[in-house]
């Protein structure tokens, strides 16, 4: 495993911590399943993923005289999310003293909060700069790990998947260097028949045959050539010492006399 | 006595032949052969200037110290000290030596025959010249056993046909490369009894 690797793995792993951390009071999302197997007869039904529209006609269908809360208010949905594109993340009935943002219904009929959300985009491969754009265009917020990602960095993991409904809380996302392209696949191989194998396997052996000749003749003719090099002429160089003077000894001119014990006699050689 | 070759001086351990032929004069001694090579086929050509140049490594084996040797041998106060102490086994002398020179010339040639027929002679010249400082030589019954002092200075060269081809210099200490043993004898004699000894 390389150390970019190991990295992403990591961060991976504490982007999922955070999410379902931050997540744990508004898993909604996630735990629609269970919510609808532990409803009572009496509670309204699962408008999970539901426009405004549809959530509304469900809950009208299931009590006429449904007041629908929805949290946030639709006149106060954060900056980029609109009636258009929130939708339902859960949905409860709640007591008639909980205080609404707004009631869709004079009526006195049950009052049911509804929690909207998103749908989660998906972030892989966009910078820190667009993702925070994406999520802000449908009134959402970026929580990126790290905090302040390298420009060239990419978000590599996210908490919710994409089209997963998450309410408006900052959104995890986890950045890491982008990977480097995968390498391009081999061209694929000529497809050859077993004929045509023949053919080039008995082709490839001729022309190494020849090619063994024209060396071995190549090699016969060099050492014909060397051959044909030696000289015609016989030639010899004998060697003479020739005259040879000396050794002869002089003394050096200035250098004292010579001294000897006893003193010697003058002897020439 | 170890063995230091004019050859060693010269050329140290590269080929005598392959460094002659290195330098500008080489140039000069091919000329001399110029009409003997210009009878010979290409490869004859290439032939003779190899064996030339071979024959060239033989010709400067001159031992240095057999020529140091030798000039003691000739130097009046070693000899008379040795022609003293020759007659008594146990006579031994000390004998300081001034600074003094050695020299020897050597004129080598190289005979060169083509089909068995001379047709050239190339002459070299070799040159020898030991500067021996002071010293002092023991003398024992006519054998130098021990020297003391005598940095001894040799310039070797050697030259084609009046060309010079090479020349070195280099300074030996008779201590290394003298191998005294039972001594060097100093006279004629006694040098002939011991070549038939060895």
């Amino acid at each position: 495993m390389t150390g970019s690797t190991a990295r992403r793995c990591l961060l991976g792993l504490v982007v999922a911590v955070a999410g379902l951390v931050m997540a744990a009071p508004a898993s909604a999302a996630p735990a629609a399943g269970p919510w609808n197997a532990q409803r009572g007869p009496n509670d309204p039904p699962d408008v999970h993923g539901l426009n405004i529209a549809d959530t509304v006609k469900v809950l009208q269908s299931w009590n006429k005289g449904v007041v629908i809360i929805f949290d946030p208010a639709l006149r106060q949905l954060p900056k980029g999310a609109t009636q258009d594109n929130v939708v339902a993340s859960r949905d409860g009935l709640v007591n008639q003293s909980t205080q609404s943002p707004q009631e869709f219904s004079a009526a006195n009929g049950p009052r049911v909060l509804v929690t909207l959300g998103e749908l989660m985009p998906d972030l892989t491969g966009l910078g820190e700069s667009q993702a925070r754009t994406v999520l802000a265009n449908r009134g959402l917020t970026l929580d990126p790990t790290p905090d302040r990602p390298p420009v060239n960095w990419v978000v590599t993991g996210q908490a919710y998947p994409p089209n997963s409904v998450v309410e408006f809380v900052p959104v995890p996302a986890a950045f890491g260097p982008p990977a480097a392209p995968p390498p391009p696949p081999p061209p694929p191989g000529p497809r050859v028949t077993l004929p045509v194998a023949i053919a080039i396997g008995a082709g490839a052996l001729l022309l190494l045959g020849l090619v063994t000749a024209l060396v071995s003749r190549g090699v016969r003719r060099s050492r014909r050539k060397n051959h044909d090099k030696r000289p015609a002429e016989h030639i010899e160089v004998h060697a003479f010492a020739g005259q040879v003077t000396g050794p002869d000894v002089f003394d050096l001119p200035g250098a004292p006399p010579v001294a000897s014990v006893p003193p010697p006699r003058e002897v020439r050689s | 006595m170890s063995q230091v070759t004019v050859r060693a001086v010269l050329f140290g351990d590269s080929d005598p032949g392959a460094a002659v032929a290195a330098t500008p004069a080489w140039g000069t001694v091919l000329s001399g052969l110029g009409g003997v090579l210009l009878t010979l086929s290409p490869p004859g050509q290439a032939q003779l200037v190899a064996e030339v140049s071979r024959a060239i490594g033989g010709l400067v084996n001159l031992d240095v110290v057999e020529v140091l040797v030798g000039g003691w041998r000739k130097h009046r106060a070693l000899h008379a000290a040795a022609e003293r102490t020759k007659p008594s086994p146990g006579g031994t002398e000390q004998v300081e030596l001034t600074s003094h020179q050695i020299t020897t010339t050597h004129r080598p040639y190289l005979d060169i025959n083509v089909n068995g027929k001379k047709r050239a002679t190339v002459h070299f010249d070799l040159g020898l010249t030991l500067v021996v400082d002071t010293m002092i030589g023991t003398v024992h019954h006519a054998r130098l056993v021990a020297v003391q002092g005598g940095r001894c200075t040799v310039t070797a060269g050697l030259g084609c046909e009046g060309v010079p081809l090479a020349s070195r210099q280099v300074v030996l200490d008779p201590h290394l490369v003298l191998r005294l043993a039972d001594g060097i004898p100093l006279l004629a004699e006694d040098r002939r009894t011991a070549n038939s000894r060895s």
